[in-house]
């Protein structure tokens, strides 16, 4: 559908002035840190659609998808700058544009280091469709920090950042102690479920040979093989006989002079690029 | 290995736009050039770029021809490889001089030749009387006695002929000299001229003559006086030709009398011939006493009588073997390199062609050798005889008249003896010359003993300068300042000897002195030789004291430098009082714990620095002493760049902090500390780290996830029994441990050994389980394996070369300095410091920082970076074999490894240290840097005035950059490491005096690099970003031109740009004016200005 693109070009704007239209349906909304701000960056936004076919975790017509957030611009703060267009329900940051929504389980404080934000994209689910045409329609400039909200950024920022980087070790060993716990029951279970079929065979009547068995087997790593196959050469190695043969000898000499050869070759090579480089100018 | 191309240190250093290319492909300008003139690499795609020599298997195995064979064995003989075989050919062909340039010369000294035989004669005059002389000519000799008996007229010469090296063929570009030796006719020399310079003067009044009437001549372009080889007392003229060919050739015109005009026995070295009464004006002290002996004065008229006899000895000699005459060239050179043969008592290639004949005629040298071979074995000769105690002779006749060695060897410090047996041909050579000669032998026989693949550049083409041959050096400035030593040290009869020539008089005395001073903390001294400078015809010859500077070299013993100690003998030992004459008021009685009583002197050192500078308080208490040369005098050159390293304890080594806790705001339940915005930025405190390998166990889980939240429970473990046995205050987080202990803090990291490999474990489809590397396990590797292991070498490499972090610390300042640190690792400018210390040739281990941190200078600046790894042989495990494997390897997969690449004993393949930078940009930006503060640096500490600035070379060209963004110093936490130290900085929440402390201090909090973070994570895509870590002020940005080239509308693109319409087109560009307000907004309270300093930007 084509409803949503239309021509909003600004009669007579100079030709290297930023032009506030859509470009391939999408829509530039200036945002700004705050008023103080001369320049501002632009939000192109449009509604999130995708070719038939494509699975995506995003609802359709709800959905609005920002490019371009600037460093400084959070999640909360987007959801407050788009809530007027209509209820927000989320906001997902990321740094690429990805159609399948993040995975929902919290990543840890503890292992996870708080990566540091670029322009990012941004999808933004309203509650209604209303709110994506709504935001299509914002003139903007939108302001990120305001005195009743004000973002923190600079030496503030970076204050906040360090008292939140010291935490607190009891909640990590909480963690620690419930993730270990899920662990050892994971490991259990698997245990368990190759003792039980240890030995029996499936139901072609392959029996699967394991390390726990009776007779235990290598474990199959790239390693192991190239080790045994190294063996086997040394073996073959030891048994042939050198300069036995009158050929041999002569083949051996003959590799001599084919080193000797290739070296001189390969002088010669350093020698032109030393000219070319006029290395041989003692001072 | 060798130098860059020159062409490569050029390019860029205008600095913008090219900056910006990519350098693998474009380093080669020169490289294209060349090649395509001559024949091109085989197929080689990327110029100026070694590729791996492919051979097909029929040429490899081709049936051998017998001239193929010959060469090949002949290589392996008469070279040590075929590389060096084909270097040292290609050397002598750049040496060398064409054929059609000697017929140019030919011509010109005939022409010579003609004009000479024409120079009408005078009538005879006193030597006193000089009005004959026209006015636009002075005598070039200091005339001093004036009065002086004889008569002079001037003949033309009875005899012209060519003799040096010219002759020979072994004379060496770029200075062409031919030496014409003017034979004057008996007629103008008289009896007894050999006394009280009389010789001289009339050959001086000759050379003034003939001066004048070459000089109206339109056939030279300039004619000029010189002394010979830096001998005051004989001048000689320089005539070069006019036009185009005046750099070609110097003629050099030395008359001398005619063959045995002078008694050889009356000029044997124990013979005076310039009387004290004629030359003091006095008899000599001591009535009765006989004349001092006058050896330098004999032999200077020696000299003159022999030039034809050393030439015609020379030429059977070397006559019509090339072999010999390439090595006489060769050895030119590395003289040359070594700055050894110039200047008065210089190691001369006159010198060094009698050496080879001396050992041709004991056999050591047979005429069918190589040049290379005739190299190695004047150099094996140099390395192993001391011509100091044992002298030679080239003399064969044992006629008992002739005087005996040991006569010479109470005359001059060096004795070789030419044919006649009369002339010591080194003469004027000190001590100090001929052990710097013998030293710098030694180690090339070492160098070329070693095998090292690049034994020909370090050996011939690298130049050793005396400030970046030496430890420290001192120059003694003003030179008349020798005058008084001379007589402090009472030289009258040296000063008589050498014709008042005041600074060759003092200079063995007093570099015995210092030598005797310096003792066990000196392993060389060396002093350069005043210049031979050339002067107009009509003007009066230069002073003694206008000769330059003195400048002495110390080569430190780094095991004798420990010792603040001079221990003298026992007080009632009869060298006691030589001792305490010695050294005067320092030396003092003093009672050791053995109960001895000894002499002793102390010097005041406490930390190593100022142990390393004790050689300068011996040196201006010696000087002082013995010579009467005041400090103000003695320009020392050493420990000048340790402000830059230690300067108020802020830059190294860590000090124990003292947090003051009204500054600070606390977390309570954490007992931590944390910065307050309403106060400066507190200092900065580095936790170091500390790795702790657990033992491997059955029991560790076998999952990357679980191992880590194991690794974190060891961690609070860690804290909670490190806090209840030891009382130390610890926070514990998943991946380390901060300890608090004595105003120090360690971070412990927990580490399991085998998790890297876990990490790297990959399943096939069919189940194999197979080793990759993962970032996550490299970066793993790296700090858990490979730092530990790299710290340990490096730390040995410190216990054995105590000068080694003191270098490390300069480079890293100095590339941090520049701006350019983000793109170096710590430890990549560790291992090129290293490399210094364990490849240090052709020079020896630095003993100090200075002169350890201009090699690193000179090595970053010429290392070719593209074609070489740079091998840190740690340890010294790598064999030579394996080295050459390292270097083919390296050739193989060039392309893939990194711009800058550092072999260790560890790391023989990939080259982790610099892995993630360099960029080939920032190499070459450092690259250029470095080539151009080498000679500003040089000049400087060459400079006798003193080195003015030294902070000069490490202040950053700031004018290339795009925008500035100035910081507060507020909240710079290092600001006071800074290269210009600020005068005032703030209270950064630091005690001075001790108390207690029970609080974690604010750790690793660095406002400019976090806000360098933001930085480059948000516009990294656009603009570089530079900043010195150390106390930097200013943060350069640079854009990238490639990222200001309008883009076509995508959404990977959209960042930090906007949309605009060019012709009929909507592009993305950036929105640098946007861009300029948010590196304002980023950096709130700590950017205090954003100027943007170009207009390149506006599309």
């Amino acid at each position: 559908t084509d409803e949503g693109t239309h021509e909003r070009r600004v009669e007579g704007a100079p030709v290297n002035r930023p032009v506030h239209a859509d470009l391939y349906s999408h829509t530039a909304i200036p945002v700004k840190f705050s008023g103080k701000q001369q320049a501002s960056h632009y939000l192109y936004v449009r509604e999130h659609r995708v070719r038939e076919g494509t699975k995506s975790s995003w609802p359709q017509k709800r959905t609005l998808f920002v490019l371009n957030v600037p460093p400084y611009c959070t999640e909360e703060c987007l959801s407050r700058l788009l809530s007027p267009c209509g209820p927000v329900r989320s906001v997902e940051l990321q740094e690429k544009p990805d159609l399948a929504e993040s995975p929902k389980e919290p990543q840890s404080k503890f292992f996870q280091p708080k990566p540091i934000p670029g322009f990012q994209v941004a999808y933004v689910v309203f509650q209604k469709p209303g709110g994506v045409s709504a935001a299509l329609a914002l003139k903007g400039p939108l302001l990120v920090s305001t005195e009743s909200h004000p973002v923190k950024s600079g030496v503030h920022k970076w204050i906040s950042d360090y008292r939140d980087s010291v935490l607190d070790p009891e909640a990590l060993r909480a963690e620690v102690d419930t993730f270990m716990e899920a662990y050892d029951k994971k490991v259990a279970e698997e245990e368990a479920k190759a003792q039980e079929e240890e030995g029996v065979p499936d139901e072609e009547g392959w029996v699967k040979v394991t390390r726990r068995g009776r007779r235990p087997v290598l474990p199959r790593t790239e390693a192991a093989s190239l080790r045994v196959l190294e063996r086997e050469r040394r073996k073959r190695a030891r048994k042939e006989l050198l300069n036995f043969y009158a050929w041999q000898h002569r083949e051996t000499k003959m590799e001599h002079l084919a080193q000797l050869r290739k070296k001189f070759e390969e002088d010669k090579q350093r020698i032109e690029l030393m000219r070319a480089q006029r290395k041989f100018r003692p001072y | 290995m060798g130098p860059a191309p020159a062409g490569a240190q050029v390019r860029g250093a205008a600095g913008e736009p090219e900056v910006m290319e990519p350098a693998l492909e474009g380093t080669g300008k020169k490289g294209k050039k060349g090649s395509s003139k001559k024949r091109t690499v085989a197929g080689s795609p990327g110029e100026g770029l070694l590729q791996p020599v492919k051979l097909s298997r029929a040429e490899l195995y081709k049936e051998p021809t017998n001239e193929e064979l010959n060469r090949l064995r002949e290589t392996e003989s008469l070279f040590h490889s075929s590389l060096l075989r084909l270097q040292v050919e290609e050397l002598l062909k750049e040496v060398r001089l064409s054929e059609k340039k000697k017929e140019r010369i030919d011509a010109f000294l005939r022409e010579v030749n003609q004009r000479i035989m024409r120079i009408p004669s005078t009538p005879e005059t006193e030597l006193t009387d000089q009005a004959w002389l026209p006015a636009g000519v002075q005598v070039p000799l200091h005339q001093v006695p004036y009065a002086v008996k004889g008569c002079f007229r001037f003949l033309p010469p009875a005899q012209v002929t060519v003799v040096g090296s010219y002759l020979l063929g072994t004379c060496i570009r770029p200075d062409v000299n031919v030496d014409v030796a003017l034979t004057m006719p008996r007629e103008i020399l008289q009896d007894k001229d050999g006394l009280n310079q009389r010789y001289f003067r009339k050959r001086a009044l000759y050379l003034a003559h003939l001066a004048h009437h070459l000089a109206q001549d339109p056939l030279f372009g300039s004619v000029h006086f010189s002394y010979t080889n830096g001998c005051h007392l004989k001048p000689s003229l320089l005539l070069r030709p006019h036009g185009k060919d005046e750099r070609l050739v110097t003629v050099r015109l030395h008359p001398c009398p005619p063959p045995d005009f002078f008694r050889p026995c009356r000029l044997l070295p124990s013979k005076n011939n310039v009387r004290s009464a004629w030359y003091r004006g006095q008899s000599p002290p001591g009535n009765g006493s006989p004349e001092p002996p006058t050896p330098h004065y004999n032999t200077w008229v020696l000299q003159d009588t022999a030039l034809e006899s050393h030439m015609q000895l020379l030429s059977t000699v070397l006559g019509s073997a090339l072999g010999l005459k390439d090595g006489v060239a060769l050895l030119k050179i590395w003289l040359r390199q070594r700055e050894l043969d110039k200047g008065l008592g210089g190691f001369s290639g006159f010198l060094v062609s009698m050496l080879v004949a001396f050992l041709v005629s004991t056999r050591k040298i047979h005429t069918t050798m190589s040049g290379y071979q005739v190299l190695r074995s004047v150099l094996q000769f140099l390395a192993t005889t001391d011509l100091t105690v044992n002298g030679i002779s080239l003399c064969l006749s044992s006629d008992p008249s002739l005087p005996a060695l040991a006569d010479f060897h109470q005359a001059f410090p060096v004795v070789f003896l030419d044919s006649s047996g009369r002339l010591n041909l080194c003469a004027d050579v000190t001590a100090s010359t001929y052990h710097q000669v013998q030293h710098e032998a030694r180690l090339s026989m070492v160098l070329l003993d070693s095998k090292a693949d690049d034994g020909f550049q370090l050996l011939l083409m690298t130049p050793k300068p005396m400030i970046r041959a030496f430890d420290h050096v001192l120059h003694l400035h003003p030179l008349s300042r020798l005058q008084a030593a001379c007589h402090r040290l009472k030289l009258w009869p040296e000063l008589q000897d050498h014709g008042g020539d005041y600074v060759s008089a003092a200079l063995g005395p007093l570099t015995t002195l210092l030598e005797q001073g310096l003792g066990s903390r000196l392993h060389l001294l060396a002093h350069s030789r005043p210049p031979v400078s050339e002067w107009d015809i009509s003007q009066d010859p230069p002073k003694h004291r206008d000769s330059g500077t003195l400048t002495l070299g110390l080569l430190l013993r780094p095991e004798g430098l420990t010792s603040v100690l001079e221990l003298g003998p026992e007080a009632d030992q009869p060298e006691a009082a030589d001792f305490r004459q010695f050294w005067g008021s320092r030396s003092e009685l003093r009672r050791f714990q053995d109960g001895a009583i000894r002499e002793a002197v102390v010097w005041e050192a406490a930390s190593m620095a100022q142990k390393r500078l004790i050689p300068h308080q011996v040196v201006t208490h010696l000087l002082a002493l013995h010579a009467d040369i005041p400090d103000t005098c003695v320009h020392y050159m050493g420990g000048l760049l340790d402000v830059l390293m230690q300067g108020l304890k802020e830059v190294f080594p860590p000090a124990p902090i003292q947090p003051a806790y009204s500054f600070f705001e606390h977390l309570r339940e954490q007992a931590s500390l944390l910065p307050r915005p309403d106060k400066p930025c507190p200092a900065y405190v580095e936790p170091m780290t500390v790795i702790c390998h657990l033992e491997g166990s059955g029991q560790w889980p076998q999952d990357a996830e679980a191992i880590r939240r194991v690794r974190a429970a060891f961690q609070l473990r860690l804290a909670e029994l490190l806090t209840q046995q030891h009382g130390l205050r610890c926070r514990a987080t998943a991946t380390h441990t901060d300890v608090l202990k004595d105003g120090f803090v360690f971070r412990i990291c927990v580490a399991y050994q085998r998790e890297p490999q876990i990490l790297k474990e990959m399943r096939s489809p069919e189940g194999m389980i197979s080793l990759r590397d993962t970032p996550a396990s490299l970066c793993l590797e790296r700090a858990t394996r490979q730092l530990p292991l790299l710290t340990s070498a490096l730390h040995g490499l410190q216990q054995q070369h105590p000068a080694f972090s003191g270098v490390a610390r300069l480079a890293k300042r100095w590339v941090r300095a520049q701006l350019l640190g983000e793109g170096f690792t710590d430890e990549s400018l560790d291992l090129v410091a290293a490399a210094l210390f364990l490849h240090p040739e052709p020079f020896t281990p630095p003993s100090s920082p200075e002169v350890g941190f201009l090699r690193f200078l000179f090595l970053v600046s010429t290392f070719d970076w593209k074609n070489n790894p740079l091998i840190v042989n740690l340890n010294n495990e790598l064999t030579v074999e394996e080295q050459v494997e390292i270097r083919s390897g390296f050739l193989a997969t060039r392309l893939q490894l990194p711009v800058m690449v550092v072999y260790t004993p560890q790391d023989r393949k990939s080259s982790v240290w610099t892995q993630d930078g360099p960029s080939p940009q920032i190499l070459q930006r450092l690259v250029v840097l470095a080539a151009e503060a080498l000679p500003v640096l040089e000049k400087q500490l060459m400079d006798p005035r003193g080195p003015g600035d030294i902070r000069t070379v490490f202040r950053p060209p700031l004018d290339m950059y795009d925008v500035l963004i100035r910081l507060s110093p507020r909240h710079i936490p290092r600001h006071r490491q800074a290269v210009d130290s600020p005068a005032a900085s703030f209270c950064r929440g630091l005690l001075s005096e001790p108390g207690s402390l029970s609080l974690m201090p604010v750790l690793g909090y660095d406002p400019p690099q976090l806000y360098l973070a933001q930085l480059r994570e948000a516009f990294g895509h656009l603009a570089l970003f530079f900043y010195d870590q150390h106390g930097g002020e200013v943060i350069g940005v640079l854009w990238k031109p490639a990222s200001f080239q309008p883009q076509p509308f995508k959404a990977s693109n959209t960042k930090g740009r906007m949309v605009v319409s060019q012709g009929e087109e909507l592009v993305l560009v950036p929105n640098v004016e946007a861009i300029l307000e948010d590196f304002a907004i980023l950096g709130e309270g700590l950017v205090q200005a954003v100027e943007a300093r170009s207009e390149r930007w506006t599309v």
